[in-house]
């Protein structure tokens, strides 16, 4: 997919674990793990935001466009 | 959904009838193993392939007929147990086995198709196979229950006894195959969906 989740980044540059994000946003670990991999179809607006919130970002902090 | 009460007797139901399907085989196969070892005892019973109670139904079709060879001797009946040729006994013996064994067969991935709704799994590829396969063991039943030859050394007697409605199952379990594939995608969506 040419959409890139960098999440990993994010967490590193805010020094939180993804385990601790997933807490705090409420979702799954095993969701949490598929959002990372890049295997997920889609992203809700709530979780986005979720997301954007905890991490104190912008969505294009985390979703990246790279042409295949 | 453990506790669902139709799911449960429709599991039970379906093991009753997949012992019954293995009584039956084993029946058969006793019958005709002692039909060939003691040919006496049902040799005189006479055999008339009769108009199947199916046939009532508006979607069916039916032929039947009897032809006697030439050697018959006066007031013999040609159509007795001990005058079936043994392949042609042989081959419906075998041909009541598979019957069998299909309707076991799809029997089965009923079963199972049941169990993965109880287990809250409904729309697996794993159910879709299992639907095709429901489907293509009902169409090769069709076919197979839809023509009958048994020969005896002095006539033959045939029967051709189409049931349509069991065309319209099959149809009817290939649409539902394709509807579970798509229910497999959308749920695959869903769960792919944070």
């Amino acid at each position: 997919m040419p959409i890139v989740v960098n999440l990993d980044i994010m967490l590193v540059k805010r020094g939180m674990k993804s385990k601790e994000l997933a807490e705090i946003i409420g979702i799954t670990t095993a969701n949490m793990s598929i959002l990372k991999s890049g295997k997920a179809k889609a992203v809700r607006f709530s979780t986005l935001e979720a997301i954007c919130k905890a991490l104190d970002c912008q969505p294009s902090d985390i979703l990246e466009y790279v042409e295949d | 959904m453990t506790k669902n009460t139709l799911l449960n007797i429709a599991i039970i139901i379906s093991r009753i009838v997949k012992v019954l399907f293995v009584i039956t085989a084993i029946a058969i196969t006793s019958l005709y193993i002692y039909v060939q070892l003691d040919n006496n005892l049902f040799a005189e019973k006479q055999i008339m392939i009769s108009k199947p109670v199916i046939s009532n139904n508006y979607f069916s079709y039916f032929i039947s007929g009897s032809e006697t060879y030439q050697g018959l001797e006066k007031g013999e009946n040609p159509f007795t147990v001990s005058q079936i040729e043994a392949l042609s006994l042989f081959i419906y013996y075998i041909k009541i086995l598979i019957v069998l064994l299909l309707s076991f067969i799809a029997l089965n991935s009923f079963e199972k198709i049941i169990l993965s709704v109880k287990k809250l799994e409904t729309f697996s590829l794993k159910n879709v196979k299992r639907f095709r396969k429901i489907g293509f063991c009902i169409l090769i039943l069709f076919f197979l229950e839809g023509y009958t030859v048994i020969r005896f050394e002095y006539g033959m007697q045939k029967a051709i006894a189409f049931n349509y409605s069991s065309l319209i199952y099959v149809l009817i379990i290939f649409i539902v195959a394709e509807i579970f594939k798509e229910g497999y995608a959308l749920q695959q969506e869903n769960e792919l969906t944070i």
